[in-house]
């Protein structure tokens, strides 16, 4: 009776205890997943590719759905405004020349996949490499602006990190983000780097312009 | 000073028995109700594995666990009062019973101990071998860049502030500044000190949110401070974020993430398809299935389908379909509530023993009146 009173005891003390302790295990990712529609996984979506999916149960927010209704802007002169896509919640051109920019306000739900991943992403885009360290002192001398209605902006000007003497056909991009709500909201301009200094002050007010009702 | 005999026979009343049987018909059914609004695992813990908790805020009233645990001492006292009574051969199917009701018993508070819950979410194409805690969170990293990790974690539960956790690095040391269980990330403000913690998403203040009592929609966030040979750096690490944070120390590459507490599977689960069909002109699902493929250790695979009430059963491991989400891109996630069960086994036994004490009692009964009359 002893004995099992003693065993009972060690079970209910061991059972009880919860002590967190370092854990080694071992972590398979299987990623077969499907291509994306052809529309989605088009160039206009600045987060293809990438992994969208959180670690909670609740449904990843779809913001495009959510901030559509909730956001509005003005669109600079000299631009002219298209209709949004499954990813874009409007598309903008130049009107005197509609190949010479592209840009985009572009909301996804969460941390949209990470701001260094996006940002690495663009840069491919425009073929330039740098390292962690530069991409976060990229990120931390970002300009940050308000937009008239007070939302607080971060400007990436990617064409700092080009050289000064590089040609003026060179791509470049020119991006903003701001969170409204629990949704990321991109604003991207992709253009040459001559053009983007051109149309910096449009995209400049396109971005001051952006208010959540 | 009560007697022990006089404990005994107070502990043994059939009146208890009648009550507690009573108060826990009336806990399941108002259990049972206040799922619906309180949600599945708040009203559990509330209703069922509480000794008290507050009606109308301040009534207190006994809980499931108090009931069973006052259910428990009546049987065993009513087996020790009564059993001594009954030391006729004829009694052992009415013994037997007795036992086994006394082994449900067991197995609840096995149960109860033992279970883990869990959950797997995953995408169509996805699969792991890990399933997620709904309501710890656990600082990891890991070095490998494929698809086999060695993952080091461990666990924040009870985490102070200023506390190192034991990770024995060389190459670094981790102290924390700030755990919240519920957080709001910030890409855009800074913090008061001015500067900009690392971080792989641009996250650069957390704010604390007010704790959920449905677990699963807390996200934690947490600011550590890194200690290497070269430098002492502040990183903040959320919950939410999809990558982890990627940091170069002694030329090596680590990646930090603040994630709910992984469990090991014994196998790996890859959802293949996943199919929601809709009630007729509504959003509202009608019914959600999973065709999954389990990868065993040992080699070879294991087709399977699951879907409401037909459960996947691997071992002390049930995988449930518990729900489903969509992301931004249209792509379909599959939720499954995994449940292990060690003792998942003790109320096949404790069913079987009072089956069979009850039929053996039946069948002396019937035997014993006949040879009586004889």
């Amino acid at each position: 009776m002893q004995s099992f009173l003693v065993l009972l005891i060690v079970f209910l003390i061991n059972g009880c205890s919860d002590k967190p302790a370092v854990r080694h295990y071992t972590e398979i990712i299987v990623d077969e997943k499907p291509a994306l529609p052809p529309m989605v996984q088009a160039a206009d979506d600045p987060h293809a590719g990438l992994n969208m999916s959180g670690a909670m149960t609740q449904p990843m927010p779809t913001a495009n759905a959510h901030i559509k209704d909730k956001l509005t802007w003005t669109t600079p002169q000299g631009w002219e405004q298209s209709a949004g896509t499954t990813m874009r919640l409007a598309s903008f051109k130049l009107i005197k020349d509609p190949t010479a920019i592209d840009c985009s306000i572009v909301s996804l739900g969460g941390m949209a996949g990470g701001l260094e991943a996006n940002l690495q992403r663009w840069l491919g885009q425009i073929k330039l490499s740098i390292s962690d360290e530069q991409l976060r002192e990229f990120i931390a001398n970002a300009k940050t602006l308000k937009t008239t209605s007070g939302l607080d902006v971060q400007l990436f000007d990617f064409t700092t990190l080009q050289k000064a003497n590089t040609d003026g056909a060179t791509p470049t991009i020119l991006a903003a983000m701001l969170t409204v709500d629990e949704a990321t909201v991109f604003i991207k301009m992709n253009a040459s780097i001559a053009v983007t200094k051109e149309q910096r002050n449009a995209f400049e007010s396109l971005v001051r312009s952006v208010r959540a009702k | 000073m009560i007697k022990p005999d006089t404990l005994l026979k107070l502990c043994s009343s059939v009146r208890i028995t009648v009550i507690c049987l009573f108060w826990l018909f009336v806990l399941t059914f108002w259990g049972t109700v206040a799922q619906v609004q309180q949600g599945l695992y708040v009203a559990q813990e509330r209703f069922f594995y509480s000794f008290f908790f507050l009606a109308a805020k301040w009534i207190p009233v006994p809980g499931g666990q108090l009931i069973l645990w006052i259910l428990f001492i009546n049987l065993v006292a009513a087996a020790i009062t009564h059993f001594s009574k009954l030391r006729h051969w004829r009694y052992i199917g009415l013994k037997l019973s007795h036992i086994g009701l006394l082994i449900y018993f067991v197995s609840a508070f096995v149960t109860f101990h033992v279970t883990e819950e869990s959950y797997v979410h995953m995408a169509e194409g996805e699969g792991t071998n890990l399933s997620s805690s709904y309501e710890k969170w656990e600082i990891a990293y890991w070095t490998d860049k494929g698809d086999t990790r060695k993952v080091t974690a461990y666990t924040l539960s009870g985490i102070k502030i200023g506390e190192t956790i034991p990770f024995n690095s060389p190459d670094f040391t981790i102290s924390v500044d700030q755990f919240l269980l519920n957080a709001a990330a910030f890409t855009k403000t800074l913090p008061a000190s001015g500067v900009r913690p690392l971080n792989g998403s641009g996250i650069s203040l957390l704010q604390p949110k007010e704790v959920q009592k449905e677990r699963e929609k807390n996200v934690a966030g947490g600011l550590f401070t890194f200690k290497t040979a070269k430098k002492t750096e502040s990183v903040v690490l959320y919950g939410a974020e999809s990558v982890p944070t990627r940091l170069m120390i002694n030329g090596k590459e680590y990646f930090f993430s603040l994630r709910r507490v992984k469990k090991e599977l014994p196998f790996t689960i890859r959802l293949d398809d996943f199919k929601v069909k809709f009630h007729p002109g509504t959003q509202t699902a009608a019914s959600y299935e999973s065709f999954a493929t389990l990868t065993l250790p040992k080699g070879g695979e294991r087709k399977t389908h699951i879907y409401m009430n037909n459960p996947l059963t691997f071992n002390a491991y049930t995988l449930f379909q518990a729900s489903y989400d969509v992301d931004s891109q249209g792509r379909e996630y599959s939720t499954l509530a995994v449940v292990k069960n060690t003792g998942r086994i003790l109320p096949y036994i404790a069913c079987f023993v009072v089956f069979f004490g009850l039929a053996l009692h039946f069948l002396i009964s019937a035997f014993y009146k006949r040879l009586s009359k004889t």
